[in-house]
């Protein structure tokens, strides 16, 4: 997550240099992507955003119910990875790498992911 | 130390031993004299009465004790078989034990050399020495008698026993813990809850922005998985709520296989659609 | 095409296809009840009883759980170990292995079938094999094909080196976590294959089971990290990756922190970071790719270089820092003594005293592999041919099992799987190429076209190779042998270069010819195979199957005696002993005691406090003056010692003696002095020619106490150490022999009270043998100023 977050850091400080890379990045992402993938790609800002606010919260003011922090902070890690693994699979352009999967059994992955990974986040909480 | 408590014990003994005769002292005499062999005082000694002043003897003086034991009755000479002399400190409790060889005739000499001082000596300030003589006899009820104080030169204050702290009280333990971790003030922690809202309205947004189609969703074929996922999550606030693990593991493997069927086919129904939409 | 043999050509392939996989259910079935079998010779042999040291404490915990319930078992303080420290058992120990019995112990009890907890415990390490037998199939399957998946699962079912820690009675953490290891790489290399998260949600609940059960979860922590950051590097990132790797890791480091012992380690311990690491690289790899799609190439360039470097800057100062502030714990003493053998012993002796911590032996490799460990590296080198991702993980996992396995003799259990999968891929291959009917087409030049033919035709009609060989014409026949013999001299080698050169440039054909060859071939291979069977039973039963709690000699006339010291000494304790009384022994026999006598103890297994343990080695190595009162102190009323001398058994305190002094000198340098307890020429004798130190020592004291006098005035012999024993032994004043098993295995001392006239003890026991004390002049108190 922080790693991300630092990626999407990076990209603006060059940008400065060279505008067109970010903004040829951000048309050509509203052209070629479909509905389904944006709906799980703002999903994905809403997770990445949440984990920064807790992060924050964690660094600057207390961490002290740390396994709550960690429950609700993995949360969002895990929720992110596991939303970004279903944009992957049902994204188009990779229909060949997922000869396996398809979108049906990867949202039933997803769930069932979800479930477990909510299991442990709610058994940790506290 | 063990040989006094031996004595005491023997001199109780022989209380129970003895009833009507008694002891006494006949001419008790002391005299202290220098190395030299002057002689610096000479007094005889009442049994009644300790001498005015205290003794005093000084690093290489020699103070000599003489007396006779004789039988109060008859003023026969008596040899008890136990004789001794102790040599106690008031103030730091210290004591020495010292027999006295005593005649068959009762006849007693005891000498006190300061340059070579009996082992039976205890260490020494510069409070005086209470001694007091201690007859005990088979036949006859034991005595004693408060001869005199003696001064001596101090010695170097005893040595620490080994086992000396065992004897006394041990300071208190007190347990350092972990200072209580504190929870923010409130404000700060509502702000942050309500930061955390932001993301919500992000999403909502986006949401909104991009309108995402759900056609089919309230189709019977996608309920029932639907709400079974929704189930879930409820059971696991419940949870976090009330339930234990045991229970929760249990329900959840009975709702387990509903959602899975009702997911089967769901997503059955989906795939066909997709395909019978046509690729895309 | 020609065939060297024939095979029935009116089967159709789906009666093939049945037949192949029913023979693989009852060849797995039948691997597994091998696998069962093998490991019953402790039962067989022995009795139905918990083996060694720390199955007792797990043997104890899962009774607690089957009796009291889980959150009991969660929440147990163990006043009686570590007294008067007591243990919070339920944080620190790996729970797996006690909630897998307790699970099966209330099903069977729910339906009905009233099996005793301890039957469960003794025959969960065999049961476990099965399943490793399985998932080591299902793995190899992966790599290979379902042949060498029954060859890997047959080879892990015997293998001495996994038997050796999972025979009935070994009821320890490893007896499950082997299945978990398999089956987490299963999961993972599937995972990795489909690129589905619900394999990667599999691998991480089977990790957290694998962390909930051994401390060697760690290993699959970095196995897989280091996994996929080879992918990484040899450029084969790929979506699958991401969706295996990110929903192992999302989910298992969650879960693996719901085990208590574990904590908040994940996140804050060195061992965890790589995971951590690979993780967030992943991400911005991914991320990366997606920007990628999107941009021109030049464009994604100048943003890969500047946000790469950014990158790579800001995390290795966050990992400083964060080492540096102790919010990451640096690596602990274990792991240091992973990379430096030296290290332990260096500087922390109560690892390097477990014999499971030092180096392997050469030969025990292969004493438990056998022919597999030279099969190994051929298993390895094929890997290498085909190099699919599964494939880069079992290279990997070779070469750092193999690293930890000549570390430290424990780790050959991690290595063991790999060898058997790679063993298995080889010994596959070599049976696919000499079992495959398909003889290569003799080229034009040399063999007319109708010559294959009428080969073909005269196999199947005559079916051995003189057939073949006469049917050919001459020609024909003499090319045919010169690659016959030519392939059946170098054997196995030349079958692996020609499968590992398959794009010779010569025209000539290659490949095997003739039934000769084959049959030589397989024939060969077979009896390796054979062999190690032989080999497995043999050190199984003779070397891996002895509980360690009762022994087994051999009468003159070959029959069998059983040694039974151990359970008669603490049955002693149990019977005779008020309940509460404190036993000390060496930590390595504190389970035992609380398992079996039911008896508080000072150390055990589990050795957390290395100053207790200093404690007791101070005791055991100091004179009676200097050990009576630590003893008193912790209000130990019995002192066990474990004495091998009479009947040669060498696993005793004598022998283990210099680790108690290693152990004390840590703590107390001024004290304990390990060069003391030799003889100035460096022996470490116990004749007459030992040190007064040791001979002073109350572990000496103890050990041969009276010991010369079982052998009426003759000259007492040691027989583990071969020295002889003075003839006038040791006295103790402060201990009373209480009481010596039958072989003096056991020898129980009890420790004696204050003496009531206040006289220290060693004077009042002179005073009762009538010994006149000497007469000493009283010391002066009085010291004159100086």
């Amino acid at each position: 997550m922080a790693p991300t977050k630092t990626a999407s850091q990076a990209k603006p400080r060059t940008a400065s240099s060279q505008q067109s890379p970010v903004l040829t990045l951000w048309n050509a992402y509203n052209e070629t992507t479909s509905t389904r993938l944006k709906t799980i790609d703002a999903f994905l800002v809403f997770l990445m955003l949440s984990g920064i606010i807790q992060f924050l919260y964690c660094i600057l003011v207390t961490n002290f119910p740390f396994n709550a922090f960690l429950a609700g902070f993995s949360s969002c890690v895990g929720q992110f990875v596991l939303a970004a693994s279903l944009r992957s699979q049902v994204n188009p352009a990779n229909k060949n790498e997922f000869k396996e999967v398809s979108p049906e059994r990867a949202f039933a992955d997803f769930a069932l992911g979800s479930i477990v990974l909510h299991f442990f986040v709610y058994n940790f909480l506290g | 130390m063990a040989v006094g408590i031996f004595s005491w014990f023997l001199i109780s003994l022989a209380v129970v031993g003895a009833h009507a005769a008694t002891l006494t002292l006949q001419s008790p005499r002391f005299t202290i004299s220098a190395s030299d062999a002057s002689q610096l005082r000479s007094e005889p000694l009442s049994l009644a009465q300790k001498p005015s002043t205290a003794l005093s003897l000084g690093p290489s003086d020699v103070l000599k004790l003489t007396f006779q034991v004789v039988d109060k009755e008859g003023g026969k000479g008596v040899q008890p078989h136990q004789t001794f002399l102790r040599f106690y400190d008031e103030v730091t409790g210290e004591e020495g034990i010292q027999p006295v060889k005593v005649t068959p005739g009762g006849k007693a000499k005891f000498e006190l050399n300061m340059a070579r001082p009996p082992t039976s000596l205890p260490p020494t300030t510069t409070n005086p020495l209470k001694v007091s003589l201690y007859l005990g006899s088979f036949v006859h009820s034991p005595v004693q008698y408060e001869l005199f104080d003696l001064v001596v030169p101090p010695s170097q204050p005893p040595a620490q026993h080994t086992e000396e702290a065992s004897f006394h009280l041990r300071p208190e333990i007190h347990h350092t813990f972990r200072p209580e971790q504190k929870l923010p003030p409130k404000i700060i922690s509502a702000f942050f809850a309500a930061l955390l809202a932001a993301p919500w309205v992000v999403l909502l947004g986006l949401w909104s922005h991009i309108r995402p189609q759900v056609p089919h969703l309230f189709s019977p074929a996608i309920l029932p998985f639907v709400a079974t996922l929704a189930a879930f999550e409820a059971l696991l606030v419940w949870y976090w709520v009330a339930l234990r693990l045991g229970q929760v593991l249990l329900y959840a493997s009975i709702l387990a296989i509903p959602t899975a069927l009702a997911g089967k086919r769901a997503l059955t129904a989906v795939g066909d659609r997709r395909l019978g939409k046509s690729s895309k | 095409m020609p065939l060297a043999y024939s095979l029935p050509s009116n089967l159709s392939p789906a009666t093939v296809a049945n037949t192949s996989s029913l023979l693989r259910i009852i060849a797995l079935s039948l691997i597994s009840g091998a696998a069962i079998a093998s490991r019953l010779f402790a039962v067989i042999n022995f009795e139905s009883i918990i083996h060694e040291f720390d199955p007792w404490f797990n043997y104890r915990a899962t009774k607690v759980l089957a009796e009291k319930g889980f959150y009991e078992f969660w929440n147990w303080f163990d006043p009686t170990a570590w007294y008067p420290l007591g243990r919070v058992v339920g944080g620190t120990i790996y729970p797996g292995l006690m909630a897998t019995s307790g699970v099966i112990y209330n099903v069977l009890h729910a339906l009905h079938l009233p099996v005793d907890i301890r039957n469960i415990c003794v025959l969960l390490a065999p049961g476990f094999s099965a399943l490793t037998a399985w998932s080591t199939y299902m793995f190899t399957k992966e790599m290979k094909d379902e042949s060498a998946g029954l060859l890997a699962a047959a080879f892990i079912g015997i293998a001495p080196g996994y038997i050796s820690r999972s025979v009935a009675g070994s009821y320890d953490n490893e007896a499950i976590a082997i299945f978990l290891l398999m089956f987490t790489f299963y999961c993972w290399i599937k995972a990795l294959k489909t690129g589905s998260a619900f394999f990667g949600t599999l691998t991480a609940l089977f990790y957290f089971y694998m962390v909930a059960a051994w401390g060697g979860y760690a290993f699959i922590t970095n196995m897989i990290p280091l996994h996929a950051l080879t992918l990484i590097l040899m450029g084969r990132f790929s979506s699958r990756l991401y969706v295996a790797y990110s929903s192992w890791y999302a989910i298992g480091t969650l879960s693996s922190m719901q085990v208590p012992f574990v904590g908040f380690q994940p996140v804050r311990t060195s061992e965890h970071m790589a995971a951590l690491g690979v993780f967030g690289l992943l991400q911005i790899v991914a991320f990366a790719g997606m920007v990628r799609t999107h941009v021109s190439s030049k464009q994604f360039q100048s943003i890969l270089y500047s946000s790469v470097i950014v990158i790579g800057l800001v995390g290795a100062l966050a990992f400083g820092g964060l080492t540096y502030k102790g919010w990451i714990a640096p690596w602990t003493g274990r792991f240091y003594s992973l990379w430096d053998t030296g290290y332990a012993k260096k500087y922390i002796p109560i690892i390097a005293s477990v014999s499971e911590h030092q180096p392997t032996a050469w030969p025990s490799f292969f004493m438990d592999l056998q022919f597999l460990i030279f099969i190994f590296p051929a298993g390895v080198v094929l890997c290498f041919r085909e190099l699919r991702d599964e494939h880069v993980f079992v290279i990997i996992y070779a070469l750092v099992a193999s690293y930890f396995a000549g570390v430290m003799v424990r780790l050959m259990l991690t290595l063991t799987p790999v060898v058997c999968v790679a063993a298995a891929v080889a010994f596959s291959s070599l049976l696919d190429t000499y079992l495959d009917p398909v003889e290569p087409a003799v080229s034009e030049a040399v063999v007319p076209s109708t010559e294959a033919d009428s080969a073909a035709a005269a196999s199947p009609a005559s079916g051995s190779s003189l057939g073949t060989d006469a049917a050919a014409p001459a020609t024909g026949k003499k090319a045919k042998k010169a690659a016959a013999t030519e392939s059946s001299a170098s054997g196995l080698a030349s079958g692996l270069i020609a499968a590992l050169s398959p794009s010779d440039k010569s025209s000539k054909p290659r490949g095997i010819f003739g039934l000769d060859t084959r049959s030589l071939v397989i024939f060969n291979a077979f009896g390796m195979l054979l062999f190690f069977v032989l080999h497995c039973t043999y050190v199984t039963s003779s070397a891996y199957s002895s509980p360690s709690v009762v022994l087994a000699s051999t009468n003159p006339d070959g029959s069998q005696h059983i040694i039974d010291d151990f359970r008669e000494a603490y049955y002693w304790l149990r019977q005779n002993t008020p309940e509460d009384a404190v036993v000390m022994s060496w930590w390595d026999y504190g389970y035992q005691i609380a398992g079996m006598a039911d008896r508080p103890t000072l150390v055990d297994n589990n050795t957390w406090n290395n100053t207790h343990i200093a404690t007791v080695g101070k005791a055991m190595s100091s004179t009676e003056e200097v050990a009576y009162p630590i003893l008193r102190k912790h209000d130990v009323e019995y002192v066990l010692v474990i004495f091998g001398g009479l009947i040669g058994y060498s696993g005793d305190d004598i022998n283990k003696f210099l680790w108690m002094v290693r152990i004390a000198q840590g703590v107390w340098p001024d004290e304990i002095q390990e060069p003391n307890y030799f003889t100035p020429k460096g022996e470490y004798r116990i004749d007459d020619a030992a040190p007064a130190t040791m001979k002073e020592s109350l572990m000496y004291k103890m050990s041969y106490y009276r010991f010369a006098e079982l052998f009426g005035g003759q000259q007492a012999v040691d027989r583990v150490r071969g020295q002889q024993v003075p003839k006038t032994g040791p006295t103790l004043d402060h201990l009373d022999e209480a009481f010596t098993s039958e072989n003096w295995i056991v020898r129980i001392y009890q420790v004696k009270k204050e003496d009531p006239l206040g006289r220290d003890l060693k004077s009042a026991n002179a005073f009762e043998q009538g010994k006149k004390r000497k007469k000493t002049k009283p010391l002066a108190r009085r010291k004159a100023v100086v």
